[in-house]
């Protein structure tokens, strides 16, 4: 019960705060960027080379998979830094404000407090992410067609959502570790690219792991129907796995932190 | 369970070596408002975060209505209304919505936690910006909403850090007679720097210094065995004139200090409370020596800061310190 009206009260604050337009907004257009640029990136290749005599640069002609593979690339950057920025004062904030205080001397624990905040960004990532599926999907079909597996797809968007539920566990984690919202954002877009450059060196890392997403020839292989999309299934898995393990870190922390 | 509202057994903190609050040891009896005083940086908000579950005791333990804070600190927060020294709410809610938050908070149905909050908005003076939001207040609305959202839950015990310390001469008057009627439902346990209101409402009170209980009891027995023995005199001419007889009654046997009040008069300090009658008898000769005119003399009714001062000492800072001038040490 006390987690529902945590939860409501989340849900409000990211509504009154604009949070939920910001990330929805922000998702959206960074996500429609793929379709949008593989469709007009040989036309402004052409035109930007096209008064220098002697160089030549010819793009192939760029295809529905082109532009998801865009679309999933695009998500591994800008949308990586607005889920920072909306979720780095989630705790860090609470506690700078001294709001904290006031809940946490109510019936309320501390892993109802912070699971109810971590839930609730999770629940606007996954709408964000939904919204995002549905309209870069029906753009690439629109200005290309319908030559992708379209299971595939909406796999790797599950996949992508793994990471995200992941990555937002780590912000979290570093919103309860610091009192200051700046240091909480800074150490959670390090361990981003910690993370995301640590993982590239592992074996056969996009069998296992929710950053397959972003590599280029695993996912064109599924969309193009030549693998079978049920291969994700383990690194969607791993990326629940790690959300689940940062977030009771951060919970363990947090219960040892005082106020 | 036990019959104090609040019991502390050897309650400890401590940061590094530093013992914040050492070896307390407390109770606070029920339905009674207490005052807890202490100079700055006594343990008295260390205190009233161990009790309201905030930071956990080094060692020793404490009860809340009946709850050890450790071991049962959700039930504990289920029976406390709490207050901190800088109160601070989310500042996009409304001021209704705030509190009927804090009522779904406790289980309260919607319709039970709507009317008590329009009913703590009125009593707390704030029912016309009901609907505006928190962040609009001003620090004096913020704290009498502070104090709204404590007693949503018709708690059985109330911490209260500085309840007055932001609000205007008025604004203090009515919290005090706030917390004056709440203790037919609750104990309120209330710090505050202003002697003067812990003298008005509460009966009992504690003083902490270094993080060590040094007095606790009802408020009158322990200005009848801490407070020293005073006349307070007014001359005809101001402060030059006090001045000068203060001056005189450095060589008086009798006199133990001279507290030059900012008025213009004198608090004489006795060195016991036999010499009321050698003070009487030998201060108005000694004006008239001095051509000075009296225009009052009355044995001083003693007060909670003269408590205070007598046990923490001269040097620590308290609201409104009185100069003090130390005539004679015997």
């Amino acid at each position: 019960m006390t987690s529902i009206v945590m939860m409501k009260k989340e849900f409000k604050e990211q509504w009154r705060t604009s949070r939920t337009l910001i990330a929805l907004i922000a998702f959206l257009l960074l996500g429609l960027q793929g379709p949008v640029l593989a469709k007009i990136l040989p036309d402004l290749i052409k035109n930007s080379t096209g008064n220098l005599s002697g160089l030549q640069i010819t793009l192939p002609q760029q295809k529905a998979v082109d532009a998801i593979i865009m679309y999933f690339s695009q998500m591994n950057f800008l949308p990586v830094v607005v889920l920072i920025l909306i979720g780095m004062g989630t705790l860090a904030g609470e506690r700078e404000r001294g709001t904290q205080v006031f809940v946490l001397t109510k019936p309320v624990t501390r892993t109802q407090f912070i699971l109810s905040k971590y839930f609730s960004f999770l629940t606007l990532v996954t709408g964000a992410m939904i919204l995002t599926t549905l309209a870069v999907g029906y753009y690439t079909i629109l200005l290309f067609d319908s030559s992708f597996n379209l299971a595939a797809y909406g796999l790797l968007n599950l996949t992508l959502l793994s990471f995200m539920a992941f990555l937002l566990a780590v912000v979290i984690l570093c919103s309860s570790l610091f009192k200051n919202v700046v240091a909480a954002g800074g150490v959670a877009f390090l361990a981003y690219m910690v993370i995301s450059s640590a993982v590239k060196f592992l074996p056969d890392w996009p069998k296992y792991t929710p950053m397959v997403v972003f590599d280029t020839v695993v996912p064109r292989s599924m969309l193009e129907g030549n693998t079978s999309p049920t291969e994700l299934i383990l690194p969607f898995l791993v990326g629940l796995a790690l959300a689940a393990i940062t977030m009771a870190i951060a919970c363990y922390t947090y219960e040892q932190r005082e106020m | 369970m036990t019959k104090a509202a609040i019991s502390c057994e050897k309650l400890t903190r401590r940061y590094g070596t530093r013992a914040v609050v050492n070896a307390l040891d407390l109770d606070v009896p029920e339905n009674t408002v207490f005052g807890f005083l202490g100079p700055n940086g006594a343990g008295k908000s260390t205190t009233m975060k161990l009790l309201t579950g905030q930071i956990k005791p080094t060692s020793g333990q404490a009860w809340v209505a009946g709850y050890e804070v450790s071991q049962k600190s959700l039930e504990a927060r289920r029976q406390i209304g709490y207050l901190s020294e800088l109160p601070n709410f989310y500042t996009w809610m409304r001021g209704q919505e705030m509190l009927e938050f804090v009522g779904e908070l406790f289980g309260l149905s919607p319709a039970d936690r709507k009317a008590r909050a329009k009913e703590l908005l009125k009593m707390v003076g704030l029912s016309q910006a009901a609907n505006q939001k928190v962040g609009s207040y001003s620090g004096g609305m913020r704290q009498r909403l502070g104090i709204a959202q404590a007693l949503v839950n018709r708690p059985k015990v109330v911490f209260l850090d500085e309840p007055v310390s932001a609000l205007d001469p008025i604004g203090r008057r009515d919290v005090l007679t706030l917390l004056d009627n709440i203790r037919q439902e609750a104990t309120v346990f209330m710090s505050s720097h202003v002697l003067a209101d812990v003298d008005r409402v509460c009966e009992y009170v504690a003083i902490l210094n270094a993080g060590q209980l040094i007095a606790a009891g009802r408020t009158n027995e322990l200005k009848e065995r801490y407070a020293r023995p005073a006349i307070e005199v007014d001359l005809d001419g101001g402060l030059a004139t006090a001045q000068r007889l203060a001056n005189a009654l450095q060589g008086e046997n009798w006199v133990k200090a001279v507290l030059p009040q900012d008025n213009g008069r004198l608090k004489i300090e006795l060195v016991d409370d036999k010499m009321v009658i050698a003070a009487g008898q030998r201060l108005p000769r000694l004006v008239t020596e001095l051509g000075l005119t009296l225009l009052t003399f009355q044995t001083a009714v003693p007060n909670l800061e003269d408590v205070f001062m007598q046990l923490v000492g001269k040097n620590e800072t308290v609201a409104a310190p009185a100069r003090q001038m130390e005539v004679a040490t015997r």
